[in-house]
């Protein structure tokens, strides 16, 4: 046999042999499991979410009782991080979203992660995680 | 709604746009049985073109991407193609059968469990990668929903994350193919990524026939290829690498067949490739471009035609993109190294280097042995060598950029170096994969030797 074939099976047998059985049959176990269920939860049960399962559903959540008109989300996070943030930028597309405590542009609101609930500010909506908060309106 | 009904629905709207776009390619691929896998290879990027193009014609004026938009755009598309289609047969010779039986069932199984283990690995889960959520997705579905463009809705001052310097080329396609589907479903849309795949395998294995190798070498090399994991991997799923090493492999196949004048369409097929793969990404740009330098080089007749075929069309889109991304700079690169802070370059490219060795290289030694096998085991033939110097020049550039880098050269090379050096690897499949027999006449022309 000559080297060309030598080099192309060895290479061939090299890159098969990175397929490791147990994680095809991972792939193959999720992908018969979640198949028959909405695509939120596909994504909820998916590598994107991995980092904070509850923040992808208190995500979803916000996403599904946003105020018609909003304009902007800006997110309150207790630790803000990059993950965050690009999840809830690409859950929200194509509304802008901002990791911002300031004061908010008109037309948004702020979707606030965890257990706080900054003063000043009204609850438009508990969700799951969370909740949505506009400014009170000024007194007077 | 179960996975099934929109997977189905993708699957059909992708099979109906490869062959919508095979028809297209009758413009760009002369009739003939042999050049029947590239045709098909073509169609689908042709296509997967088509329905982005739809997308970005739709939306300019403020009208919602749809059947409707794709229904003009394939009915032009087939129109131009009847008005422009070859008509001369191509004036490679095929090659005679040769090879084991037992060999070319073997490479038969892996390139089929390569197609599926791909499939599998795409459609696992809805695209995650963190560059498709805050680069490609995010674009895709802003203009999906928005009907405008990324940089129109989307503040600079928010999402320079989202890199708005890019090409629009892959959010537009995700955009199209999500207004045929009614909706967006970025699991379904996943499939988008194993169609390119085919393609890359088809256009491989079609022109290694189509360049005299007898058929084995060029099943082995698609079989070798689909298996991949490091390129074909849900990872890269989602993110511009798969499709832009597919539109690489049109392009250094079309650049050495337009050096060759192997058929009447060989540049029209570099202008295409040239311009889709800089819609894609701006590793096509440094390709084009090398493609250009590279032409002028070789001092063959026609190379002037040949470098305006690779740039002209490169430089347009690239142009087009500055315009739309209304001139965001590139956010990972500072030019003050190349200016002011030119004193720190050399030692900055010089742990690029380093990290590049050590993380790409070191780790990958067996695979590089094997690959630097067949690179022995040919002999220098000018067609495919043409392919393994365009992979080589745009390595190149990938490992010196990082010295650029805002931030540490190391940083730049582990996060991009691995994918961007990997997506070269359909043309460095072909160009090895071509050493291995062939030899060429003073005319260009291919000589078969059986």
């Amino acid at each position: 046999m000559t080297t060309k074939w030598v080099a192309t099976l060895t290479l061939a047998l090299l890159l098969l042999a990175r397929n490791r059985p147990a994680e095809l049959g991972a792939r193959l176990r999720t992908l018969a499991a979640y198949a028959p269920r909405e695509l939120a939860l596909r994504r909820l049960g998916g590598s994107s979410t991995a980092f904070d399962r509850r923040f992808f559903i208190f995500l979803e959540a916000a996403r599904r009782q946003l105020p018609k008109g909003v304009t902007g989300v800006a997110l309150i996070l207790s630790r803000p991080n990059e993950s965050a943030h690009y999840l809830a930028a690409y859950q929200m597309a194509p509304l802008p979203v901002a990791l911002s405590r300031g004061p908010l542009p008109p037309g948004w609101i702020a979707a606030v992660y965890g257990a706080e609930r900054p003063s000043g500010w009204k609850i438009l909506a508990e969700v799951p995680g969370g909740a949505l908060m506009a400014p009170a309106p000024s007194p007077g | 709604m179960s996975f099934l009904v929109p997977l189905g629905a993708c699957a059909a709207i992708l099979a109906a746009a490869a062959c919508g776009g095979a028809f297209a390619a009758a413009a760009l691929i002369p009739p003939g049985s042999m050049l029947r896998p590239e045709r098909w290879g073509w169609g689908f990027v042709l296509g997967a073109a088509l329905i982005a193009i739809q997308a970005a014609v739709a939306i300019a004026p403020g009208y919602a991407p749809g059947w409707l938009p794709a229904l003009i755009a394939f009915a032009i598309a087939a129109a131009l193609a009847m008005r422009f289609r070859l008509r001369d047969i191509g004036s490679d010779i095929a090659p005679e059968r040769a090879g084991s039986a037992g060999l070319s069932g073997f490479f038969l199984f892996l390139l089929a469990s390569g197609v599926l283990l791909y499939l599998l690995r795409a459609l696992t889960e809805p695209m995650w990668s963190n560059d498709y959520i805050a680069i490609w997705g995010l674009k895709g579905k802003t203009i999906f929903y928005a009907r405008r463009l990324p940089g129109h809705i989307l503040p600079s001052s928010l999402y320079g994350f989202s890199h708005p310097e890019y090409p629009l080329g892959l959010p537009l396609l995700f955009a199209g193919a999500a207004s045929l589907l009614r909706r967006w479903d970025d699991h379904a849309l996943a499939l988008l990524f194993p169609f390119f795949q085919v393609a890359t395998l088809g256009v491989l294995f079609g022109w290694l026939r189509r360049r005299g190798l007898p058929w084995p070498i060029p099943l082995a090399a698609a079989a070798v290829l689909s298996q991949l994991e490091s390129l074909y991997s849900g990872f890269l799923t989602g993110m511009a690498e798969v499709p832009l090493s597919c539109l690489m492999l049109l392009f250094g196949t079309a650049y050495s067949d337009c050096l060759d004048e192997t058929d009447s369409g060989a540049g029209r097929r570099l202008a295409t490739a040239s311009l889709l793969a800089t819609a894609t990404k701006n590793e096509g740009l440094f390709l084009a471009i090398a493609g250009a330098v590279g032409a002028v080089a070789g001092r063959r007749p026609g190379r002037w035609r040949a470098a305006a075929l690779c740039a002209l069309p490169a430089l347009a889109m690239g142009g087009l993109t500055r315009v739309l991304s209304k001139g965001a700079p590139l956010r990972d690169i500072d030019p003050a190294f190349l200016g002011s802070r030119v004193s720190e370059l050399p030692l900055r490219l010089t742990e690029a280097l380093r990290v590049a060795f050590a993380e790409g290289i070191a780790p990958a030694w067996p695979v590089l042995l094997c690959l630097a096998a067949f690179f022995v085991a040919g002999r220098p033939t000018l067609f495919a060598d043409r392919l393994l110097g365009l992979a080589a020049a745009s390595l190149l550039v990938y490992v010196a950029i990082p010295a650029l880098a805002v931030r540490e050269p190391a940083w730049l090379v582990q996060t991009t170096l691995p994918r961007t050096a990997v997506a070269l690897s359909p043309l460095v499949a072909a160009g090895l994969a071509g050493r291995l027999k062939g030899r060429e006449t003073e005319n260009g022309k291919r000589e078969t030797k059986n």
